[in-house]
C-alpha cells in the first residue's frame, strides 16, 4: 500500500515537472550537458561543477530539472567519446570502451550509441522504480538514526572510499585526512572557535565546497585539456542506416539490461562502491552468462548494454543514501548535493517528509531528463561526434571564463576565485600522483557532519565508544563492518605490495 | 634535470603532505584547545587528522623512496609552457578582476588565453572574446541578477 502511494506521489512529481519552462530547461540542460560531457577529459563531476552557475537564476524545481538534464547529458556525453574515440569521459564509461569502440571500428558506431542511449534509459527507469520503493523505506529507518549511527556510517563510507574507490589505499587515507583538515578551516560550528583562518576574514566562513569542487575538478580538468596532448579528433566512420538497433538486438539485450540495472542499483546503494565497480561486475557477469563469451571485447552489443544500464541504475542507487541520509558517497553525488544546497534544499531524513513536492519532483525530473535525453540524442549522434572536431584553443578558454563567473557568483567573492585557482593547482598535482579526488571532496564535504556526530557520540557516552556501539547496535554493526573491511583491505594491500616487490 | 624533477613528483608531493600535516599539528597544538576524549574542543579533530596525515604520509613517503622514481603517466604528455601560461593567466585574472572590472578583465584575459592557446588570426578571436564577455556579463548581471565586479571607472 505504501509502495503504491509512493508511485502515486511519483506520478504527481512527474506532472509537476511537465510545464513548458521545465521541459525547456531539461532539454537545454541535456543538450549542454552532452555538449560539455562529450569533450574528452571532462567528466560528469567537472561538467556539473562547470554548469552549476547556469541554474542559479531558476526556482528550485526548475533548477533540479535542469541539473538532472545536465547530469544525465554529461553521462551520455562520456559514453559517446568512449564509443567513438575510445576515450572514456568518466570512470563509469571505461567498460563501455571495451565493446563500444570495436563496434565503432566495424562501422556500427551509430548502433553502439543507440544501444548505449536505450540501455541507459531503461537502466534509469529501473533505477527510478528502485528509488521510489527504497528511498521512503530508508528515510523512515534514517529517522531512527542518531549521532552514533551517523558517525559509524560516515566512517564506513570513508573506509570504502579509501579502499574500494582508491587504487592506493594509503593515498586514499591521506586525502581523507587532508579533506577533513580543509573542512576544518573557518568558524567551527560545533565549538564556535576560529580554525586556520590566520586573521583572513574571507576564511571565516571556511572553504566553500562548490568553489573547491570547481577548482579541483573544473580547473584541473581544464588544465589537462589545455596543457595535455592534443586529441587527434579522428572520428570513426559509421553507417547512418545502421543507427538504430533491430528487433533481434533488443531480444539480445533485454535480459542483460534488466539484470544489470538491478545489479547497478544494488551496488549503488553501497556507500563508496558507486557505478564504476558495478560496471566491471556487470560486464564480468554478462560475459560469464553469455553463450558467446568470445564476442566480448570484439564488439558485442551486450557488452555495451551491460555497463550503460548498470551505471545509470547505479546513479539512482547512490541517490538513496544522498536523499534519505543526506550523505553523498561519490564526488558526483557530492556535487549534486552541493547543487541542491545552493538551491536551498538540504537532503536528509526529513527531506522526503517535509518537502515531498521537491523530492518527488526531483525523481520525476530524473525520469523526464532520461526521456528527453533519449529523444534528443538518438537523432543527433552524428552531430555529437562532430563536436570532437571543435577547436580546443577557443572552447577551453571560454569554459574557463564560465567557471570563473560561476565561482564568483556563489558568494560574490573574489577571494573564492583565488581559492579556486589554488585548489586547481594542488588538485592537478594530487590527481597526477594518483590521489583520489572523490575521497578528498567527499571527506571535505562530510567534515562538519563527521565532527558533529563524533563529538556528540563522545559527549553522550562519556568518551566510551564501545559503550556507544553496544547501546546502539545498528551503529555498532556498521562500525564493526568498517573496521573489518579496513583491516582486510590493509592486509590485502600489504600482501600485494610485498608480492610485487618479491617478483621484481 | 626536468625529467628527474618530474620523476620525483610523487616523492615531492608526499613530503609536502607530511610537512603540511606537521604544520597543522603544531599550529593546532599551540592555537587550539584539544579538550579531552569526553569533552572534545576545537583542536580535537585537526590534531587527530593531522596526526593521521603525518603517519600515513610518512609511510607513503617511505614507499615512494623504495620504489624506482618514475614520471607519473598523466604528466608525460603535459606541455609545461602551456600549463604555466594558463595558470599565470588564471592568477592574473583573479588579481585584476576587482581592479579593472569583470568585463574588461574577461575581455583581456580571454583574448590572451585564446591567442596563447594557439588560435590563428586576430579578428575571429577578438569577436569571440567580446561576444563571450558580453554574453556572460549580461547573463549574470541581468538574467540572474548576480552583480559581477565593476571597476569604479567602468
Amino acid at each position: 500500500m505504501e509502495i503504491l502511494s509512493s508511485f502515486i506521489l511519483l506520478g504527481k512529481g512527474i506532472l509537476s515537472c511537465l510545464t513548458l519552462q521545465n521541459l525547456l530547461c531539461c532539454t537545454i540542460g541535456s543538450l549542454i550537458g552532452s555538449l560539455i560531457g562529450v569533450l574528452p577529459g571532462i567528466g560528469i563531476s567537472g561538467t556539473v561543477a562547470i554548469l552549476l552557475p547556469v541554474t542559479y537564476g531558476f526556482d528550485p524545481l526548475t533548477a533540479l530539472i535542469m541539473l538532472s538534464g545536465i547530469y544525465f547529458g554529461s553521462a551520455y556525453g562520456g559514453a559517446i567519446t568512449s564509443i567513438l574515440i575510445n576515450i572514456p569521459g568518466e570512470a563509469t564509461s571505461i567498460v563501455t570502451c571495451f565493446d563500444g569502440n570495436p563496434l565503432a571500428k566495424k562501422g556500427k558506431g551509430g548502433k553502439a550509441l543507440s544501444i548505449s542511449a536505450i540501455s541507459s534509459f531503461l537502466g534509469g527507469c529501473i533505477g527510478i522504480i528502485g528509488l521510489t520503493i527504497f528511498a521512503t523505506m530508508l528515510s523512515r529507518v534514517a529517522l531512527q538514526f542518531g549521532k552514533v549511527e551517523f558517525f559509524a556510517i560516515i566512517i564506513f563510507g570513508l573506509v570504502l572510499l579509501t579502499t574500494v574507490a582508491s587504487k592506493n589505499m594509503l593515498k586514499g587515507l591521506i586525502v581523507v585526512c587532508l579533506g577533513v583538515l580543509i573542512g576544518c578551516i573557518g568558524l567551527d560550528e560545533v565549538f564556535g572557535s576560529l580554525r586556520f583562518t590566520f586573521g583572513v576574514v574571507d576564511l571565516f566562513k571556511g572553504v566553500e565546497f562548490v568553489t573547491f569542487i570547481m577548482g579541483v575538478y573544473g580547473i584541473t580538468e581544464l588544465l589537462f585539456a589545455i596543457a595535455g596532448e592534443e586529441e587527434s579528433g579522428e572520428i570513426m566512420n559509421y553507417s547512418k542506416a545502421d543507427l538504430y538497433p533491430t528487433k533481434s538486438d533488443f531480444k539480445a539485450i533485454w535480459k542483460t539490461v534488466v539484470r544489470c540495472s538491478c545489479l547497478g542499483f544494488g551496488m549503488g546503494l553501497i556507500p563508496g562502491c558507486g557505478g564504476t565497480l558495478a560496471t566491471f561486475f556487470a560486464y564480468g557477469l554478462e560475459r560469464s552468462l553469455s553463450k558467446h563469451p568470445e564476442e566480448f571485447g570484439e564488439g558485442s552489443i551486450v557488452g555495451v548494454a551491460a555497463p550503460e544500464a548498470t551505471n545509470n541504475a547505479a546513479v539512482y542507487g547512490s541517490m538513496v543514501p544522498l536523499l534519505s541520509l543526506g550523505i553523498p558517497f561519490s564526488s558526483s553525488m557530492a556535487i549534486m548535493m552541493s547543487a541542491f544546497i545552493v538551491h536551498g534544499i538540504t537532503p536528509g531524513p526529513l527531506f522526503i517528509t517535509e518537502h515531498p513536492d521537491l523530492f518527488w519532483g526531483l525523481i520525476g525530473s530524473m525520469l523526464i531528463g532520461n526521456i528527453i535525453l533519449l529523444i534528443i540524442n538518438l537523432p543527433f549522434v552524428g552531430i555529437w561526434a562532430s563536436m570532437l572536431k571543435v577547436n580546443f584553443s577557443i572552447l577551453m578558454p571560454i569554459i574557463t571564463m564560465v567557471t570563473f563567473a560561476g565561482g564568483y557568483a556563489i558568494n560574490g567573492s573574489v577571494f573564492d576565485l583565488g581559492v579556486m585557482v589554488v585548489c586547481g593547482f594542488f588538485g592537478f598535482f594530487l590527481n597526477v600522483c594518483g590521489y583520489n579526488m572523490a575521497a578528498l571532496a567527499v571527506s571535505l564535504f562530510l567534515c562538519g557532519t563527521l565532527e558533529d556526530a563524533f563529538v556528540g557520540t563522545m559527549t553522550l557516552y562519556k568518551g566510551n565508544l564501545l559503550s556507544a556501539f553496544i547501546n546502539r547496535p545498528i551503529g555498532g554493526v556498521i562500525f564493526l563492518a568498517a573496521i573489518i573491511f579496513f583491516l582486510y583491505s590493509a592486509g590485502k594491500n600489504f600482501y600485494n605490495f610485498a608480492k610485487t616487490k618479491n617478483t621484481k | 634535470m626536468k625529467k628527474k624533477l618530474l620523476s620525483w613528483t610523487n616523492r615531492i608531493i608526499s613530503i609536502f603532505l607530511v610537512c603540511l600535516g606537521i604544520f597543522v599539528l603544531i599550529y593546532s597544538n599551540r592555537k587550539l584547545e584539544f579538550g579531552s576524549v569526553t569533552n572534545p574542543k576545537g583542536g580535537f579533530t585537526p590534531i587527530i587528522f593531522s596526526s593521521g596525515l603525518i603517519i600515513f604520509g610518512i609511510i607513503n613517503t617511505v614507499f615512494e623512496f623504495i620504489k624506482k622514481p618514475e614520471i607519473p603517466e598523466k604528466l608525460k604528455n603535459i606541455h609545461w609552457d602551456k600549463w604555466i601560461i594558463y595558470m599565470a593567466e588564471c592568477a592574473l585574472y583573479v588579481f585584476l578582476i576587482d581592479k579593472v572590472g569583470y568585463f574588461v578583465d574577461t575581455t583581456i584575459i580571454l583574448f590572451a588565453m585564446i591567442k596563447l592557446s594557439g588560435a590563428k588570426g586576430w579578428l575571429k578571436p577578438l569577436l569571440i572574446t567580446l561576444a563571450t564577455a558580453f554574453l556572460l556579463f549580461a547573463m549574470f548581471n541581468y538574467a540572474m541578477k548576480i552583480v559581477l565586479p565593476k571597476a569604479s571607472w567602468f
